[in-house]
């Protein structure tokens, strides 16, 4: 009888959530009922939605959404754009390629896909139509150029990850560096590639004094770089530190170097990262309570009986990734790592994956999600800020979803791409 | 006069409570980093004042997401439906909103009184009391039942004005 009830308030939420139910309340609304089924204390919902987020390590999120939020209003993206440009614009395609590279340098400061997309697509696109390439190749790859986002250390998700499956975060970014540099390269190749054949834009003087001087213009985006980088992987600060310290910084260099960021603009700037927070962090705390309950119906145990039937490793590992890039294509990154990373996490642990190297994969497969259709949140964020049409964009994305996804097999099938470093990291 | 006060409150409160514990959090780790690095020392608290903090600003944020629609979903759906169907929802949205505040509000009341009773202290303090904090939640929500209900009769209002209704969100999560 349980079971049964248990499957229609299952197949109740789903509907809901199809009509368009906020995703935080599907979850608490299936909490709530099943709870009530299997006689598992309501009080539970109270205690967690308090103690859920008393961990020390989740304060990185909304410090790095901040920090995100003052890079672009303290004028520290710009520079990193203008430095990128003086490095590859000698290039066929490098005003295309340096918006690539800029994408990853902002994401190696914030750690967001969207608001890499809207900052750099922002700036760039303008320029890149300007410079003689289509507009929708443009848009296109400002969209894609924002997957790196939240693989590029620091990561929003990459928080949201390691707090729930109780893994280290400082290790989760470090992972995450060298399969982030390999899709800004794999789709630096494609775009060289299509520029070249379509002969889009202009090509500037390869001009070293010219790089010199964007690099030194740029310093202050590189201080923010290393901040993080250097904080994290040297142990001197602990991923919500580095946090604290990158947001001070940016906002005290807005403020009194680059002067582009008023004490006035700093309330606005708190809102709208606040915003974030505010849509980010119940999901968190929800998510804990909704883990709890499976755990009381026993899903792991069933779950893996069911995929223990697929047969060995790469069977099972390539069957988690299709169900992350399936569920990907409807469902933004956050949704998705809430509800599938407790159920496929455990599954990959059982068959000897390396815990990290399945979170980089994971969160790879999630990244890509952002510019696959219906729901690819970074097509609709590209669409937004270049006024080109959602659907007029898919057609451009696809080279560069196709050297995503290489990259995502190949981060797959060589664990050492995501866990040399952090091996090299670990204390001997 | 009190209606201006009253008009002010309900176009700020939440922000005034975003702003304030955003700021007071970010101020505090990044002010002990640097005591630490550069004066080896750390005040006690500099670790778990920062995380109740970080439950206003969650909650607060919920109930500012609540009032301007903005909590993440998925719309393709809604947006493709009939304008009547597009208000059933709405209403459901609503009626699911009380639903799971009533039940949040009632356990959330419930460890504010124990915390209360119990005279619970944040770790690292000698009397910054926990329900302080933790009142966090009962009025965050019950502000998102205000802010639903606001909703609620704005979109009732343009349903039989037959203007159109509020279903698309400009707000990105991540």
């Amino acid at each position: 009888m349980d079971g049964f009830l248990i499957s229609v308030i299952s197949i109740a939420v789903t509907i809901l959530f199809v009509l368009g139910l906020p995703i935080f309340l599907i979850i608490g609304i299936w909490v709530v009922g099943v709870s009530v089924v299997i006689d598992f204390t309501l009080a539970n919902v109270g205690v967690t939605l308090f103690e859920g987020l008393n961990f020390f390590g989740l304060l990185a999120l909304p410090l790095f959404i901040l920090t995100g939020d003052l890079i672009s209003g303290a004028g520290i993206a710009k520079r990193l754009i203008d430095f990128a440009y003086s490095c590859l614009g000698w290039m066929r395609g490098g005003l295309a390629m340096a918006s690539l590279g800029a994408c990853g340098m902002f994401a190696a400061i914030s750690g967001s896909n969207s608001a890499t997309t809207a900052t750099i697509g922002g700036i760039m696109h303008p320029e890149m139509v300007k410079n003689g390439y289509n507009d929708k190749f443009a848009a296109a790859t400002l969209a894609a150029g924002g997957t790196v986002g939240i693989i590029i250390p620091p990561s929003i998700i990459f928080i949201v990850y390691g707090f729930m499956m109780g893994l280290p975060i400082g290790e989760l970014f470090i992972g995450g560096f060298i399969p982030g540099i390999m899709m800004v390269i794999a789709m630096q190749l494609v775009c060289f590639y299509l520029s070249r054949k379509n002969k889009w834009g202009t090509i500037i003087e390869f001009d070293p004094k010219r790089i010199a001087l964007t690099g030194v213009k740029a310093w202050l985006g590189f201080m923010a770089i290393g901040i993080v980088v250097w904080g994290i992987y040297s142990g001197k600060f602990s991923p919500t530190e580095a946090a604290g310290i990158t947001a001070g910084f940016c906002l005290l260099a807005g403020v009194f170097i680059t002067r582009e960021l008023s004490i006035k603009a700093l309330p606005s700037i708190l809102l709208r990262s606040g915003t974030i927070t505010g849509m980010l962090a119940p999901l968190i705390a929800i998510s804990i309570v909704m883990q709890q309950v499976l755990s009381q119906l026993g899903a792991k145990e069933f779950i893996t009986e069911l995929v223990n039937l697929l047969g060995g490793y790469y069977p099972i590992l390539f069957a988690c990734m299709a169900i992350v890039l399936l569920a990907g294509t409807i469902l933004e990154s956050l949704p998705n790592t809430i509800i599938l990373a407790p159920i496929l996490a455990p599954i990959a642990a059982s068959i000897g994956v390396d815990p990290i190297h399945f979170a980089v994969v994971f969160l790879v497969g999630d990244a890509i999600g952002f510019i696959t259709p219906p729901y690819g949140l970074n097509l609709y964020v590209a669409s937004g800020i270049t006024g080109i049409p959602y659907l007029k964009l898919l057609a451009y994305t696809v080279p560069y979803l196709l050297s995503l996804m290489v990259v995502w097999v190949i981060v797959a099938m060589v664990p050492e791409f995501s866990t040399y470093l952090v091996e090299s990291m670990r204390p001997k | 006069m009190v209606k201006s006060a009253f008009s002010w409150l309900n176009e700020n409160i939440e922000k005034c409570f975003i702003l304030v514990s955003y700021a007071a959090m970010a101020t505090i780790i990044f002010s002990q980093v640097i005591m630490r690095f550069f004066f080896q020392y750390q005040s006690p608290w500099s670790t778990t004042i920062p995380i109740y903090l970080f439950l206003w600003l969650t909650w607060m944020g919920a109930s500012y997401n609540a009032k301007n629609r903005t909590h993440l979903r998925f719309n393709e759906v809604r947006e493709r439906l009939s304008y009547k169907a597009q208000y059933v929802c709405l209403v459901m949205d609503a009626i699911v909103w009380y639903a799971f505040s009533a039940v949040v509000l009632y356990f959330t009341i419930e460890q504010v009184q124990i915390s209360h009773d119990n005279f619970a202290i944040v770790q690292g303090t000698d009397d910054v009391m926990k329900w302080w904090f933790y009142m966090a939640l009962p009025l965050s929500f019950s502000l998102l039942v205000f802010r639903v209900t606001q909703n609620l009769i704005v979109d009732t209002k343009m349903f039989l004005a037959k203007q159109p209704l509020i279903i698309t969100t400009t707000m990105f999560g991540d």
